[in-house]
């Protein structure tokens, strides 16, 4: 019978491949309950590879009925990374999460979990550690709950109703991507059908933080137009997800890749941060796409997409608020607060008073009018 | 959809009053500029309003990581005790986040010099004036507080043995080998931060696979790094 530090090594091993950025949850706080979260999320660690740990992130068991070639708990992975498979007990689990809380290591939980046999009963088994920590243990913080493929409306409701946030794992773009690395998962009926149900759920109130999901990108030949058509539409009032998450394909028996090799997710995040925050549509983003379906590499997007926009350059004392968020270099911050110079009628003639409200001059100076300054060609920027 | 908020200009001044160089009189001179020109305050368009922001950065910056890093030791009588340094007078806005997040405990954190308790229960009123020569005593006298106070109590399925030893071996699980990316690590953890107590195990781990990755420099190297 393995320990449960055992099983936390090797169920916090094969749960660190899913992603998870927040810890926020505006839900009301609950009178008596240990722990609130917060409007803004806390990292309580960093790890050498620049990302955050703010949650216990792992799976409830790692054994799996599934195939899917990336993930290394997959009945096609024959590699001597196979490990031992082990399970929670849901009061062991419950019962770390909260020593973890009161020594200020984590916000809360991130409850994933491989398919031992049925979908529906591996769901309960969630279901059942959420509930004993937000009824036994009183636990008010963060939980992040993992929607399994193939899970049944009323378990998923059930979890809803009890998680701060859930995500499902698209991996793939489409169907046809899907089959190619994984036999044994529908596309239609076991990923976008429950994706369907969150729409209704999140409408009636549950899931207070929202629903996200995480593609993998690289281990099909799928192109980012391919994945770029999933984002959008999801993005949109018909699907209404959150975040979306990608990550590099890494094959389980890899060496090092070169930092290079990220570059495409990097991509990737900057076209999703332009559409949720900078308001571009996804017209004007797919527009940037090569003719092989593929997000350049070499520039950055926004400049890409500002060296086809008319507007510019911009007179700074003039411009918008969404006219300010097209310039490279210019963000919320900056942009927030260009305005409220604009509102106090002080005339910005100077690059330093750009810098002073946090523009990145060097990006941003060829797409602006400054006092009598125009920086009139790209060549002047290049 | 907007993911900024703006400090209002009120809070920036108030957290530049924590800072350790902000004086009577400075802190009297903001005051008068958050009336007359706020918007120099948040726009920065002037020395005073770069000096406010500067320093109530610094301030929401040690606030930020303390409230972050710190580790807890639980007592069974809902005491988390706490350790760090500061170099602000932050703790207000500490204890107010900690607090927040931790409403039913009593918050236990030395310093170099003092210490400081802070609750948001509702059933303690105001703390006593809490005192001893030492660590130890300091915390009887809280525990015997809190005794007295209220009956509730942390259950003993959370005092883990080795409870350290379990996190050290969950975070070193979470590391992505293929992913290793030292810089922005670092951007995230610089080296005066990493120096901190609270971040031993950060720092261990990353000189292990510093050395394990036949890297030509360790962390010694980044340490004495400017
Ligand atoms: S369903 Fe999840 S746990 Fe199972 S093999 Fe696929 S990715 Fe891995």
């Amino acid at each position: 019978m393995p320990s449960t530090l055992e099983k936390l090594r090797i169920l916090g091993d094969a749960a660190k491949y899913d992603l998870c950025a927040s810890t926020a949850s505006p839900k009301k706080q609950i009178a008596g309950a240990i722990g609130s979260p917060t409007t803004m999320g806390i990292c309580h660690s960093y790890l050498p590879d620049g990302r955050c740990i703010s949650l216990l992130k792992v799976l409830l068991t790692n054994k799996c009925i599934h195939d899917c070639v990336y993930c290394i708990n997959s009945t096609s992975n024959n590699s001597c990374f196979k490990r031992q498979t082990v399970s929670f007990d849901p009061d062991e689990l419950a019962n770390l999460t909260m020593t973890f809380f009161l020594r200020n290591h984590i916000e809360g939980l991130f409850l994933s979990s491989g398919i031992e046999g049925d979908a529906n009963q591996q769901a309960e088994r969630i279901h059942e550690t959420i509930k004993l920590l937000r009824d036994k243990h009183k636990f008010g913080s963060y939980i992040h709950a993992k929607v399994l493929p193939g899970i049944g409306k009323d378990e998923l409701k059930r979890i809803s109703e009890v998680a701060d946030r859930v995500s499902i794992n698209v991996e793939l773009p489409n169907s046809s991507r899907l089959n190619e690395v994984c036999s044994t998962k529908d596309y239609n009926s076991d990923i976008l059908r429950p994706s369907k149900w969150l729409t209704d759920f999140y409408k009636k109130g549950l899931i207070p933080s929202g629903y996200t999901t995480q593609y993998v990108v690289g281990s099909t030949d799928e192109t980012d137009e391919e994945v770029l058509k999933r984002v959008f539409d999801f993005y949109s009032n018909d699907w209404k997800f959150r975040r979306q998450y990608y990550s590099s394909y890494l094959p389980i028996t890899a060496e090092i890749p070169q930092p290079s090799y990220f570059l495409r997710e990097v991509r990737l995040y900057q076209i999703d941060w332009l559409h949720r925050v900078y308001d571009y549509n996804s017209q004007e983003l797919s527009s940037i796409l090569n003719e092989d379906g593929f997000i350049p590499l070499r520039d950055d997007p926004k400049l890409l997409l500002a060296r086809q926009d008319d507007i510019f350059p911009l007179d700074i004392n003039e411009a918008s608020y969404n006219e300010l968020m097209r310039v490279p270099g210019v963000g919320e911050r900056s942009a927030t607060r260009i305005i409220e110079l604009q509102r106090e009628k002080v005339d910005i003639r100077k690059p330093i008073q750009l810098k002073n409200v946090g523009v990145v001059i060097k990006r941003a100076l060829p797409f602006l009018k400054v006092g009598n300054m125009v920086q009139t060609t790209m060549d002047d920027f290049m | 959809m907007s993911v900024f908020r703006q400090t209002p200009a009120r809070q920036l001044v108030k957290a530049a009053s924590y800072h350790v160089d902000s004086t009577e009189e400075f802190n009297e001179e903001a005051r008068v500029l958050l009336v007359s020109a706020p918007y120099e305050i948040i726009t920065k368009c002037s020395e005073m309003g770069v000096l406010i922001n500067k320093r109530a950065s610094a301030v929401y910056r040690e606030a930020n990581q303390i409230s972050s890093f710190v580790k807890f030791e639980p007592l069974p009588e809902m005491i988390l005790v706490g350790e760090c340094v500061l170099e602000h007078n932050s703790f207000p806005i500490i204890s107010r986040w900690i607090c927040n997040r931790l409403k039913n405990f009593i918050i236990l954190i030395f310093t170099q010099k003092t210490f400081f308790v802070a609750s948001n229960r509702k059933d303690i009123g105001s703390f006593p004036e809490f005192n001893g020569d030492s660590r130890e005593e300091v915390i009887e006298h809280v525990r015997n507080f809190a005794r007295e106070s209220f009956d509730e109590r942390i259950p003993e399925d959370y005092f883990i043995e080795e409870g350290e030893l379990y996190w050290k071996e969950y975070y070193e699980t979470q590391f992505l080998e293929q992913r290793t990316n030292l810089k922005l690590f670092h951007q995230f953890l610089p080296k005066k931060v990493l120096e901190k107590e609270s971040l031993r195990l950060e720092r261990e781990f990353l000189e292990k696979i510093t050395l394990k990755n036949d890297l030509n420099h360790t962390l010694d190297d980044f340490l004495e790094e400017d």
